[in-house]
């Protein structure tokens, strides 16, 4: 397994970067791609063989997007609640990130940090 | 021979001359000494002569007188006597000239003997004279014997002295002919000796050897400049300069070995570059700084429609205005000046690569490029594949566009004509743009029993699959609505997303139809003087007494068995219900319009903006409210490309005030 797993951003799919090492999950920029599920398909299958990794610790995922579409928000629960079932294992922080300006990612966040029931959920306000 | 041979050759040979010429003069000057003593000889010898005849005559005399003095000889004898030595001196001087020079020998002899005997007689004579016993006559006789015998010297003398006359003048022409010889010798052999070592040096040193010297210089000269072809001879001569003309054919030769060998690497490398630029497919050719063409491949002449390889010496401007003037470029209509201005001036300030069609119909890219060193290198590049395929890329896309731009025709038409909306409502505005002509965002109304219902649908995905989707569930949504009993949203939103899933048998998460659909549902129920609403990941805005208040519906996606939540249990669809007083006009906006990213921060458009801005332009009628609302989503999407469909409904439940409308639509 790659210590890391990186995908950079395009205009219509997010950068993301998956340290195995430090525990780490950062998603950021927007998600629309053409196959959402095709895209996300290594990160959930990279996620899903981290997360049974019997030595993992305490795991961080930072979400900071601004925009995504339906089909993206379903693969985004779907990473929220393996990291939520995984909490049970091993400590697992998420942390949303919105621009104080922006409610409709502040909302997407509420409705997101209301399913997690393990992991802390944390919605941080972008601070310039 | 070596040249200190030659010139101790050249040197020696005027020392000989020399070496005779004092010989030679040598020679005349004892010549001439020898007459000059010869005559000195002469001269001695005729004046003793003269003396001895003289003294001859005398004693001739005295004997004469002899028998006169017989009584007292003694006087004359004593005279004799001395005239006697005298003589016999003067012909002992004669004498000693005898085994001389002087050609006499006989006369010489001659005079000795005549005077020994005469001598002897003279003493006899004497003998007599002073003899007194003797007589007379007997002395007579003895003076006439003595005068015969002197008179024989006398005449021998005589004969002596005549040939030395002749001896003399011998000599003394021999001394004339002989006196200029030396000088004219020493004059004659110096010259010779000078002119000798003048041709010597002249022939064998110098115009010889400074000959060879410029000759080799030359070819040295040559050969150091580079002309390798000079030949060098002067090589057979056994001396210092064949020994340098063979030194310098020796460096000629390796000089040559050298070059040839580097010729042979140039050669091999030329070789290369050709087989490679002959191995490409693109036509290849490189023009000087001053614009020549130095090095083509054949390739570039077949596409500029030449039988032969191009020379080089052409420039860039011969070759294709030849080409188009001949016709195998193309000029598609336009003239061949402008094909041509336009070639030449992406090859002088090349830009970005022109695209030209050969006569035989393939298609060339004529790339020129610039190099560090001011040349210019033209490229042409068969992209024939590449423009058939841009050519039915573009004839597919042309294809699918018109597809799509029917297939919008089709949805529009399945869609409910919004002029409907008119006749049930007291106003409205319906704002419906597809990001792609075609899209996932549908808007349906119909009158059903008690009133009529206001739908609006998202469904996930949009352009073709979001428009087939929308078919899929306004197909269902018209069945369902048209079914009898009391109305009510959350019904129909249950329904609707049982028989989506039913349609779609999107029941597992792996499978690959991740789409669903998102809907608000506006009952306005004109019995009962209220608005029902229900909806699934929709919200409606109702405007009231200048507040806009959004009314959420539940956290659920129709047609998505994948529900959000811990338990995967679907939330149950409600109606929220409001009485129409209270409802002065009510919006919905599926999420194209509220995540639409932009302004500066690229952040969503978001609700709160959504509704400030319904708040603040709530006296509008609907059409300004719909141009506001456009205008200020536009400005605030700029540059940013269209995220998703958007879809805007905006109503006033009231009843239009022409009820006739309301009764035909109900009809």
């Amino acid at each position: 397994m790659n210590e890391q797993l990186l995908i950079s951003a395009t205009d219509r799919s997010p950068d993301i970067r998956f340290d195995f090492a430090a525990n780490e999950l950062t998603i950021a920029g927007e998600s629309y791609p053409e196959d959402v599920l095709s895209f996300y398909r290594p990160v959930m299958e990279a996620l899903e063989t981290y997360l049974e990794s019997p030595d993992r610790t305490t795991t961080t995922a930072h979400l900071k997007l601004i925009y995504f579409n339906s089909s993206s928000a379903k693969v985004l629960m779907n990473i929220i609640e393996l990291l939520d079932e995984a909490a049970q294992h091993a400590p697992v922080s998420i942390n949303w990130y919105f621009d104080p300006e922006d409610d409709t990612m502040q909302e997407l966040g509420e409705e997101f940090g209301e399913d997690v029931v393990n992991a802390g959920f944390s919605l941080k306000e972008i601070t310039d | 021979m070596r040249i200190r041979n030659k010139l101790l050759i050249g040197s020696a040979i005027p020392i000989v001359i020399l070496i005779i010429q004092v010989v030679v003069v040598n020679y005349f000057i004892r010549q001439l000494q020898s007459a000059t003593t010869i005559i000195g000889d002469a001269q001695t010898v005729i004046e003793a002569d003269f003396s001895a005849s003289d003294h001859v005559a005398a004693l001739r005399a005295e004997i004469k007188k002899l028998p006169s003095v017989y009584d007292e000889p003694r006087d004359s004898t004593q005279r004799l006597r001395t005239l006697a030595r005298l003589l016999a001196d003067e012909i002992g001087t004669i004498l000693q000239f005898q085994s001389g020079d002087l050609e006499a020998e006989g006369a010489f002899s001659d005079v000795d003997n005549t005077h020994r005997r005469a001598q002897d007689e003279l003493a006899k004579t004497e003998l007599i004279a002073q003899d007194k016993t003797s007589d007379l006559d007997s002395l007579i006789q003895r003076a006439i014997d003595t005068n015969i015998a002197f008179k024989e010297l006398d005449r021998s003398l005589a004969t002596l002295a005549v040939q030395l006359r002749v001896g003399l003048q011998h000599a003394i022409d021999i001394e004339r002919s002989v006196r200029h010889r030396p000088a004219m010798a020493g004059l004659i052999l110096g010259a010779i000796a000078l002119i000798a070592s003048v041709l010597l040096i002249y022939f064998v040193v110098d115009r010889d050897i400074s000959r060879r010297l410029r000759k080799l210089s030359d070819n040295m000269l040559a050969i150091a400049g580079g002309e390798l072809s000079t030949s060098v001879d002067d090589l057979d001569t056994r001396d210092e300069i064949s020994a340098m003309s063979r030194a310098l054919l020796s460096f000629r030769d390796t000089a040559v070995e050298v070059e040839e060998n580097n010729l042979r690497q140039i050669a091999v490398a030329q070789q290369r570059l050709i087989d490679a630029l002959e191995s490409i497919a693109d036509g290849f050719a490189f023009y000087s700084k001053d614009g020549e063409l130095e090095l083509c491949n054949r390739q570039y002449g077949n596409y500029l429609g030449l039988q032969h390889q191009p020379s080089s010496g052409h420039t860039y401007a011969n070759l294709i205005t030849d080409s188009i003037e001949r016709g195998a470029l193309v000029t598609d209509g336009e003239s061949s000046r402008i094909v041509i201005d336009r070639l030449l001036a992406n090859h002088h300030r090349p830009g970005h690569p022109l695209v030209q069609q050969l006569q035989d119909g393939r298609w060339m890219r004529i790339s020129d490029r610039l190099t560090d060193t001011g040349s210019r290198v033209s490229l042409f590049t068969d992209v024939t594949e590449l423009k058939d395929t841009e050519l039915q890329l573009r004839y597919s896309t042309d294809q699918l566009l018109d597809s799509i731009h029917y297939a919008s025709r089709i949805q529009r038409a399945v869609l409910p004509d919004p002029e409907q909306l008119s006749l049930l409502t007291r106003g409205n505005f319906l704002i419906w743009e597809p990001r792609d002509l075609v899209g996932g965002d549908f808007y349906w109304f119909q009158t059903v029993p008690n009133g009529y219902v206001i739908f609006l649908g998202d469904c996930t995905g949009h352009g073709v699959p979001g428009a087939f989707m929308t078919l899929i569930s306004g197909i269902i949504l018209e069945r369902l609505l048209a079914e009898d009993g009391e109305f009510s949203p959350a019904t129909l939103l249950e329904s609707l997303d049982e028989s989506i899933c039913r349609v779609l048998a999107t029941s597992t998460k792996t499978s690959a139809i991740n789409d669903g659909l998102e809907a608000g549902v506006c009952f306005i129920d004109t019995v009962n003087e209220r608005l029902l609403f229900s909806g699934g990941r929709f919200s409606v805005w109702v405007s009231n007494q200048g507040e806009v208040t959004e009314h959420k519906g539940v956290r659920r996606t129709l047609g998505s068995k994948t529900q959000v939540g811990k338990a995967r249990k679907p939330v149950p669809f409600v109606d929220l219900a409001l009485p129409l007083s209270q409802v002065e006009r009510a919006f919905m906006t599926t999420d194209g319009l509220l995540d639409q990213v932009g302004g500066e921060k690229r952040l969503a458009f978001g609700k709160r903006r959504f509704r400030n801005l319904l708040k603040q332009q709530q006296r509008l009628n609907f059409a300004d409210l719909a141009d506001a609302l456009q205008q200020r989503f536009v400005e605030y999407q700029g540059a940013e490309p269209r995220r998703d469909d958007v879809c805007v409904l905006a109503f006033d439940p009231r009843a239009p005030l022409d009820k006739s409308g309301y009764k035909s639509a109900e009809a």
